[in-house]
């Protein structure tokens, strides 16, 4: 009974499953204030990490995203960054985002809810989240090189988010210059 | 509960929006298990499957339900379970919450309530209870009730935890934020544990607790008898302010609490931390000061205040925090240079000084920071690390490079009397080629000289060993697709007493593929070094891994 209870259940959630919907979460900011995770995927799609001071491909991978912050604020994109440093040593994440002058906004939540409810096992773990709050792509671990597959993510998305002839366009124009670069360093 | 989880889920769907995610980690090992080092190595055959699969369902937004299911026979470390982990309930409103279930909380920074699972040490001290949070613009009120079984070990080495702590609770609290005043928190917990004859024996005649030596100093001749409930009492103030960018934080915990078949105790915590910056150089100092002597922590986690490093070689050596009686300071440096990012850090701490209360700070400060070789600083079990830890990318971002220096000097309590003193100098090194496409090398270079040299109570040299240890790994990335590593150490051991010396090698190679974004296998073949693991201030002795192999599936759905 228990096995069929088990079977039933995998099947039954994998029947109903998509990349699901980020849920309603209220974390803080390094200065203490609340904020509604979905306030920021109101204007457009969003990338939101949980990472960790001791997480150096995290630290690799936040490097690029900030990047991408800048490149497509413009066009309605956001990283938010979702820190879950433990009072082991969460005191220095405030000196370490300031020694690395990021643009994008960062949250704590030393409880890991964000994490945790998102199905979060292992780090760098990014969410690429629709204006409606859905989960586009989920991504776990960061190879050097994989910056590349996360551009192209972010534009299908936004994209998908705000479909003009424009951005579709501008999808195309990039990918095929990330490939003709990734192509010319292989040679 | 099984079916009950089911009932929910089919339920729910009926009327409500459902959106859910899997977490499935799967590891499975065949090879054999090394305890001791060199001559005194012990093998023992290895095997373990260990299944845990997380269910997390969301219904109509705002009733989170998860469920943990493990299968472990046996785990990787630990005990095997078979069935239900753990599983919460929680519904959010806009101004409340309530969770039921496996309660994982953490309040302030955790002096009295920090409530976490760590798989890798075995370590789990959730409470079973509800949890209730209601807020009203910027005031918090919260409380909890719960019980928990808390499973420890008498000594980092043991596999399978042998104390066990039963524990009733009750919590509340509240937490105000204003612009002028930041935010204050105010606590109260209340909380009794039931410790059994079979545990307290085990203590009486451990000299590892200093619960245990002063057990058995109050019954020297006769073994203890009869179970006992151990009481606390914690009143918790937390403070944090911003002002002209400039973040202080401060905790203080106030608590009465009983020792073993004994009286009550009056005791403290305290935490603090102070974040500046001055012309470019973020600085963050942080104060803790323990003093509940003989108390045992259960359901706290407070800041350890110093650096658990994510070096191979430098973290086997980290140091066991005193949660009763510990005093220490760390202060940390962040400072961009162009591309680079510098970090130092110094930390240090010690033991209360009993003897003379009236001793001068600074001298014992400055004997502990100076790691003064005399009795009375190794009587206060000094320990202190410099760090110092440059990273960036260079050649426009194509490489990415880490060279640290460790240098950690520990003196801890052995065989009851006698002093154990280790002294490690640590080069912990990385560097990443990004050779696009997806590819990419990745090589970790470490190396370390130890020394450790075990001292009588008048502080006279007993046994010394030195160690040289080198550890190497390198990755070839192909395509973001599939990762080849190769993993090599070697530790060379000289006891200078009896001029023996020794060497030892660990060689492994590793194949992961990624299957896609959220799932990874990997394949690993040799052998590992064994060592501590620590997380948060609790050790786990890890066994090491002779010639097997170990497969490891990570995937999210």
């Amino acid at each position: 009974m228990r096995r069929l209870s088990f079977s039933l259940l995998i099947i039954f959630s994998l029947l109903s499953a998509d990349e699901g919907k980020l849920p309603i979460l209220k974390l803080k900011d390094f200065n203490n204030k609340r904020v509604d995770l979905s306030s920021f995927h109101v204007d457009g799609p969003v990338a939101i990490n949980a990472w960790n001071m001791s997480c150096e491909p995290c630290k690799k991978e936040m490097k690029y995203l900030n990047d991408f912050h800048l490149k497509y604020k413009d066009q309605g994109f956001k990283f938010v960054s979702v820190n879950i440093d433990s009072p082991r040593s969460m005191s220095k994440v405030k000196s370490y985002l300031k020694s690395m002058k990021w643009d994008f906004p960062v949250l704590s939540d030393p409880r890991a809810e964000f994490f945790r409810k998102t199905g979060g096992k292992v780090m760098p773990y990014l969410l690429l989240v629709n204006k409606d709050g859905s989960i586009y792509k989920r991504h776990v671990g960061f190879n050097p090189g994989e910056e590349v597959v996360l551009e192209e993510e972010i534009l299908e998305m936004l994209a998908l988010n705000f479909p003009k002839k424009d951005n579709a366009d501008k999808t195309t124009k990039i990918v095929e210059e990330n490939k003709i670069q990734s192509d010319s360093l292989n040679d | 509960m099984i079916k009950h989880i089911v009932l929910v889920i089919i339920l729910g769907s009926l009327g409500l929006s459902l959106d859910t995610n899997f977490s499935l980690q799967t590891k499975y090992g065949d090879g054999n298990k090394v305890k001791g080092l060199r001559g005194e190595k012990v093998y023992s055959e290895y095997k373990f499957l260990e299944n845990i699969l997380d269910i997390n369902v969301i219904f109509d937004n705002d009733i989170f339900v998860s469920t943990q299911l493990e299968y472990s026979s046996p785990p990787v470390f630990g005990e095997s379970v078979k069935g239900l982990n753990n599983f919460v309930i929680d519904y959010m409103a806009d101004q409340y919450s309530i969770k039921a279930g496996n309660l994982y909380t953490l309040y302030g920074r955790g002096l009295s309530l920090n409530m976490t699972q760590n798989q890798n040490i075995d370590f789990d001290n959730s409470l079973v209870g509800i949890e209730a949070v209601y807020n009203y613009n910027d005031i918090s009120i919260f409380g909890l009730i719960g019980n928990s079984e808390f499973k420890y070990r008498s000594n980092p080495v043991n596999e399978i935890p042998n104390l066990q702590l039963n524990n009733k609770v009750f919590f509340i609290g509240s937490e105000i934020f204003t612009q002028n005043l930041g935010t204050v928190l105010i606590s109260y917990l209340d909380q009794v544990s039931k410790m059994s004859e079979e545990d307290i024996v085990e203590y009486w005649s451990s000299t590892l607790f200093d619960a245990g030596e002063d057990l058995f100093i109050r019954y020297p001749d006769i073994e203890p008898q009869g179970d006992d409930n151990l009481e606390t009492k914690d009143l918790n103030f937390g403070w944090n302010y911003h002002l002209f960018g400039v973040d202080f934080y401060i905790e203080k915990v106030w608590n009465t609490y009983t020792r073993i078949l004994g009286d009550t105790e009056y005791g403290s915590k305290l935490y603090a931390s102070l974040y500046f910056d001055i012309g470019g150089t973020g600085i963050t100092y942080e104060y803790k000061n323990y003093d509940q002597k003989y108390f045992i922590p259960t359901l706290s986690g407070a800041p350890i205040v110093y650096r658990e490093g994510n070096s191979t070689l430098a973290s086997r050596n980290s140091h066991s925090i005193n949660w009763g009686d510990e005093v220490g300071h760390q202060i940390e440096l962040n400072r961009s240079i162009g591309s680079l990012n510098w970090l130092g850090n110094l930390s240090f701490s010690h033991k209360h000084d009993i003897e003379d209360k009236s001793s001068n700070f600074i001298n014992t400060t400055l004997n502990v920071i100076g790691y003064d070789k005399s009795i009375e600083n190794y009587t206060l079990y000094p320990f202190r690390q410099f760090f110092s830890e440059l990273s960036g990318y260079v050649l426009d971002e194509k490489f990415y490079f880490k060279f640290g220096i460790d240098q950690l000097d520990k003196v801890k309590k052995d065989y009851g009397t006698l002093f154990l003193s280790t002294s490690a100098y640590t080069v912990p090194t990385m560097f990443t080629l990004n050779l696009g496409s997806g590819n990419s090398i990745t090589s970790y270079i470490e190396y370390q000289e130890k020394e450790t040299d075990l001292l009588s109570s008048e502080l006279s040299s007993i046994v010394r060993d030195f160690y040289i240890q080198k550890y190497f790994s390198l990755t070839y990335n192909y395509s973001n697709f599939i990762s080849l590593s190769l993993f090599y150490e070697d530790e060379t051991h000289e006891d200078s007493i009896n001029k023996v010396s020794e060497s030892d090698y660990w060689r492994g190679y590793d194949l992961t593929a990624e299957l896609n974004s959220t799932s990874q296998v990997s394949i690993f073949y040799g052998s590992q070094k064994g060592g501590l693991v620590c997380a948060n201030g609790v050790c786990a002795e890890q066994p090491g891994f002779d010639n097997g192999v170990k497969i490891t599936l990570r995937t999210i759905f």
